[in-house]
């Protein structure tokens, strides 16, 4: 029905470019989610895709047309704010029934009193009363229909917000951080029944979070914006496992992966991974371990890194643990079971392994080397299986 | 040799030309919300704040024909002009006692309100009301008052043996009455600015003198609450002293000025030279007068006083 | 103590006038220039007093009057200044900096200096001495907009954003969801402006002649000149029925008056 398309986006506001040549596919039906850092241009873009700002430049195409010339309300596209966006003054029933209203009856229908004289006001307004109703015994909000907004709790709030814009069965969801407004729990709760709200309406949903996890579980794919670019498009898992740059690698994964100095690893490197000798090539090279890619060992076993423990937090299922090691100012985290290697206490020196496969390298601009300066993937696990 | 921009596809160029369609759309419907508003602003307030400029320096007359430019000839004239200075004088005097003693006795019955918790809203209500009333009609309830022979004021004073006085009649009581009535309507409305600022008083500074050993009301008084009133005192004061320079209703409908001129105040003047003698061309100098008075007031209002009410 | 006695003995000084007024009024002309004074009449004449004013001038004309001018003129600056304000709060337009300084200026001018160049308008548009001579100068209200404004951008762009997508046009945003989310604002400055244009003297007094046209404030000028000195009953009983209303609206909506005046003061 409506796949999205963007190409060469621009947008500045003043001075300060937000959106720099910005170009994406999005299929029709697709869950793509914008993540990124505050200010990046994740909500400009959106606004872009809705008309509710205008591109400097580029064009913006939702199913078969440009819509660039047309205003928001003929986008076909509907949107959830983080502010949820109800309108105060009016009852949950009305705020829903507005895009409907404004969509089927005429101007002179519309006005009060007046309007109920018009011939087919009557059943018009029944019908948009009917498919109200329809929305929100799915949504679970039908007793709060006479409610104000300001007489609900957030996760109502949101729900009539995804009402709102579910009843005109728009081509396009648009949604800017519709979640973080709400506390943890309801979060989670609620990131389940958007899922389940694509899954059931089969439309394209443009999602805007702060929230990786929203991210990784909604999405099919996902897309990480840095400073007005886009930096890699992909589905969660590989942005995971394979990132293109060293901000997706921060950006995605909890606890966040573990970035160290290739400089503050130079011996290991030399000894174990067999490094390319030359110490300048380490300059600037940032290296990334995923927490749980570590793992605890005794000290002394060979090709492992000495660390001390500082400390050890349980989190049920999980363990993290703070390890220092020479050189590095932040501890590495390491995830391990509870029951997993030797017994663990603050203060203990052990030492951690890893191995190469495994090993995100980055130059000094953050891009991902996919090709080490010496490959050492084989020698190392040559070593580790001898 | 020209220079071709990079276009990457027809479906930019559309896009701009798009793009610029709707942006005149905008524009026009911004004009469309704001035009009314501006051109009935220019109209309204801007055109005729210049043309009393433009017409103090004319010798028009109201309904003449024709006029001539004098420059500053108004001016000049109203320098000389003993009557002018005769009610300006009036003014300065009425503003310099009437507006200190309102905001005084504003500040006395605010404080006075809030001192204990019953009947506040009763006080605050009563001290209000003069300043509903329509001054216009006020007015002729305090005529009744002051009157010489039925006057509620005169009968009290006659039952201490006093001599009538006719008080809006003597050039020596006429001023000072008109001050009373000024004080009458106002006061509530300085009392009611005092009585947000000491809304605005967190609680936790009482504690924190008493704490330092002011704990007497009256030192409490004098360390905590007079002090942080004082922005609010400003703030009153330039308020009222508008109030002051604008009164007109009183004086038109007790006193017509007189006697003689000893209650002609400044707008006064203004509205007799305009519109009664029709001396256009000098009524628009006494209004630039007037305008500067009142443009300093409120400058000094927006820009010394306000951020000092404002920081608290 | 010493408290409610200063307060009641300030209240009773201010209600002074005004309970004299009430005192005369219910009064027959003999107790009225008696010598001695007495709060109640001995002989109630109220109902003669009330009924000569009634008839003797169009006081009831003159109240309408000012309800029909009050509400005209502030229907009229809603009307006009919602818009500009809503502009000039969420709109972005070449200009714009520009017009909020010029209602910078218009704020800072006093109605009265305004008066002569706005007679002369009048005049040449053969409108004085009309409702549209009392109601044309207010019509627009630079306070209002810089109040209207002020409100305006407190929203939040999301909801103006949300109501584009509804498919509200620009002018429905205003009336729709701007105004009646700035109902404070909106019900202080009704206050503001009745109050002050109810209460003008100045204006009506140039612009108006005809007796049947006459806002109260010189309607009751008017009658006091046609009544003079002689008639005190009636004359008070007039002046009572003008003051009345406004006076019961505030004791009546007090909180509203107040935030609405308080809210003037910072103009
Ligand atoms: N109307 C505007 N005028 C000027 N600058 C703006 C405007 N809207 C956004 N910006 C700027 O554009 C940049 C991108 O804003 P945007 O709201 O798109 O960021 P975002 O990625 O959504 O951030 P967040 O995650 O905090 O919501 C920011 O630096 C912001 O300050
Ligand atoms: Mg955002």
């Amino acid at each position: 029905m409506a796949s999205i398309s963007l190409d060469g986006i621009g947008k500045s506001f003043g001075r300060t470019r937000v959106l720099k040549r910005i170009s994406l596919d999005i299929r029709d039906g697709e869950f793509l989610t914008l993540v990124g850092p505050s200010g990046c241009g994740k909500s400009t873009l959106l606004r872009i895709i809705a008309g509710l700002e205008l591109q400097d430049e580029g064009s913006v195409r939702i199913g078969d047309r440009a819509v660039d010339g047309l205003p928001p309300k003929a986008r076909d596209v509907a949107m959830v704010f983080q502010s949820y966006a109800l309108y105060p003054h009016m009852t949950v029933e009305r705020n829903m029934a507005v895009p409907l209203v404004m969509r089927r009856l005429g101007a002179l229908q519309r006005m009060p009193l007046v309007g109920r004289l018009a011939p087919g006001t009557e059943r018009m307004r029944a019908s948009i009363a009917a498919d109200v109703r329809k929305v929100a015994l799915a949504l679970g909000i039908e007793p709060l229909l006479a409610r104000k907004p300001g007489q609900l709790s957030g996760g109502q709030r949101q729900r009539v917000a995804v009402g709102r814009a579910m009843v005109r069965q728009p081509a396009v969801f648009l949604m800017d951080e519709p979640l973080s407004n709400l506390d943890a729990k309801l979060r989670v709760s609620m990131r389940a029944e958007i899922k389940e709200l694509h899954a059931k309406l089969g439309v394209t949903f443009v999602y805007v979070t702060h929230d990786q996890a929203e991210a990784m579980t909604l999405s099919d794919r996902v897309d990480l914006m840095i400073d007005g670019e886009l930096v890699q498009i992909a589905p969660p898992q590989v942005l995971y496992n394979d990132p293109d740059h060293v901000n997706v690698a921060a950006f995605v994964g909890s606890p966040s992966i573990n970035l160290v100095q290739a400089t503050a690893l130079s011996e290991w490197l030399a000894s174990a991974v067999r490094w390319a000798g030359d110490a300048g090539n380490l300059d600037g090279v940032t290296i990334g371990f995923r927490p749980e890619r570590l793992s605890i060992c005794n000290e002394g076993t060979a090709g492992s890194i000495a660390g001390r423990i500082r400390l050890v937090e349980h989190l049920g299922a999980d363990r993290y643990v703070h390890i220092d090691i020479a050189r590095t100012e932040r501890p590495l985290i390491v995830r391990t079971h509870p029951h997993d290697g030797p017994d663990l206490a603050p203060g203990a020196t052990i030492a951690l392994q890893a191995e190469p496969k495994d090993m995100l390298v980055f130059d000094a601009a953050g891009r991902r080397l996919r090709k080490r300066p010496c490959d050492a993937t084989e020698i190392l696990i040559a070593r580790s299986s001898a | 040799m020209t220079i071709v921009p990079y276009r990457r596809s027809v479906g930019h160029n559309a896009a701009i030309s798009a793009i610029g369609r709707r942006r005149t759309r905008d524009r026009q419907t911004a004009v469309m919300l704001a035009g009314p508003g501006i051109l009935l602003l220019f109209i309204l307030f801007i055109l005729p704040a210049i043309a009393v400029f433009a017409i103090a320096a004319t010798d028009w007359q109201l309904g003449a024909k024709s006029f001539s430019f004098v420059g500053l000839r108004n001016f000049e004239l109203l320098w000389q002009d003993a009557d002018f200075w005769h009610s300006m004088i009036n003014t300065l005097a009425f503003v310099s006692v009437c507006v200190p003693v309102t905001v005084g006795l504003g500040l006395i019955v605010a404080l006075l309100i809030e001192a204990e918790s019953g009947f506040r809203a009763f006080y605050r209500a009563v001290h209000f009301l003069p300043f509903m009333a329509t001054m216009a009609a006020a007015a002729i309830a305090w005529e009744s008052l002051l009157h010489p022979t039925i006057g509620l004021l005169n009968q009290i004073l006659r039952s201490f043996g006093v001599q009538d006085t006719n008080w809006l009649r003597d050039e020596n009581t006429v001023l000072p009455v008109l001050g009373a009535i000024f004080v009458w309507k106002n006061l509530g409305y300085a009392m009611l600015l005092f009585l947000a600022g000491l809304k605005t008083i967190p609680s936790d500074l009482y504690d924190a003198a008493e704490v330092d050993g002011a704990d007497g009301p009256l030192s409490r008084l004098a360390t905590v609450t007079l002090p942080l009133l004082g922005p609010i005192a400003m703030f009153a004061l330039v308020v009222v002293a508008l109030r002051a320079f604008e009164v007109f209703d009183i004086i038109k409908v007790l006193t017509q000025g007189g006697p003689g001129k000893a209650s002609e105040m400044l707008l006064y003047t203004l509205y007799v030279e305009s519109f009664e003698y029709l001396r256009t061309g000098y009524g628009a100098a006494v209004s630039v007068v007037f305008l500067l008075i009142v443009i300093g007031l409120t400058l000094l209002q927006v820009f010394v006083l306000d951020k000092r009410v404002h920081y608290q | 103590m010493a408290r409610h006695l200063l307060l009641l003995s300030s209240a009773a000084l201010l209600l002074g006038p005004l309970v004299w007024m009430v005192s005369l009024s219910l009064k027959p002309p003999g107790e009225i220039f008696r010598a001695s004074f007495s709060l109640l009449p001995e002989q109630w004449y109220a109902a003669e007093n009330y009924m000569r004013a009634l008839t003797v001038a169009p006081l009831p004309r003159f109240l309408s009057n000012g309800v029909i001018v009050c509400l005209t003129i502030l229907l009229c600056q809603i009307l006009i200044c919602a818009p500009i304000a809503y502009a000039l709060a969420k709109l972005q337009f070449r200009g714009r900096d520009a017009i909020f300084a010029l209602v910078l200026v218009g704020l800072l001018l006093p109605h009265q200096v305004l008066a002569l160049p706005l007679f002369v308008l009048c005049w040449k548009l053969g409108i004085l001495d009309s409702y549209a001579a009392l109601v044309l100068p207010f019509i627009v209200s630079p306070f209002g907009i810089f109040l209207f404004r002020q409100f305006f951008k407190s929203t939040s762009d999301d909801l103006m954003h949300a109501a584009r997508l509804d498919g509200y046009s620009e002018l429905g945003i205003v009336f729709q969801i701007m105004l009646p989310l700035a109902r404070p604002a909106v019900i202080a400055f009704s206050i503001l402006s009745i109050t002050s244009h109810w209460n003008d003297l100045f204006w009506p007094l140039i612009a108006i002649r005809t007796e049947e046209l006459m806002p109260p404030a010189l309607g009751v000028i008017t009658f006091r000149n046609e009544e003079a000195g002689s008639d005190y009953g009636p004359l008070m009983a007039g002046a009572a029925i003008i003051l009345a209303p406004l006076l019961i609206a505030f004791l009546a909506a007090q909180r509203w008056f107040v935030e609405g005046l308080m809210l003037g003061s910072t103009k």
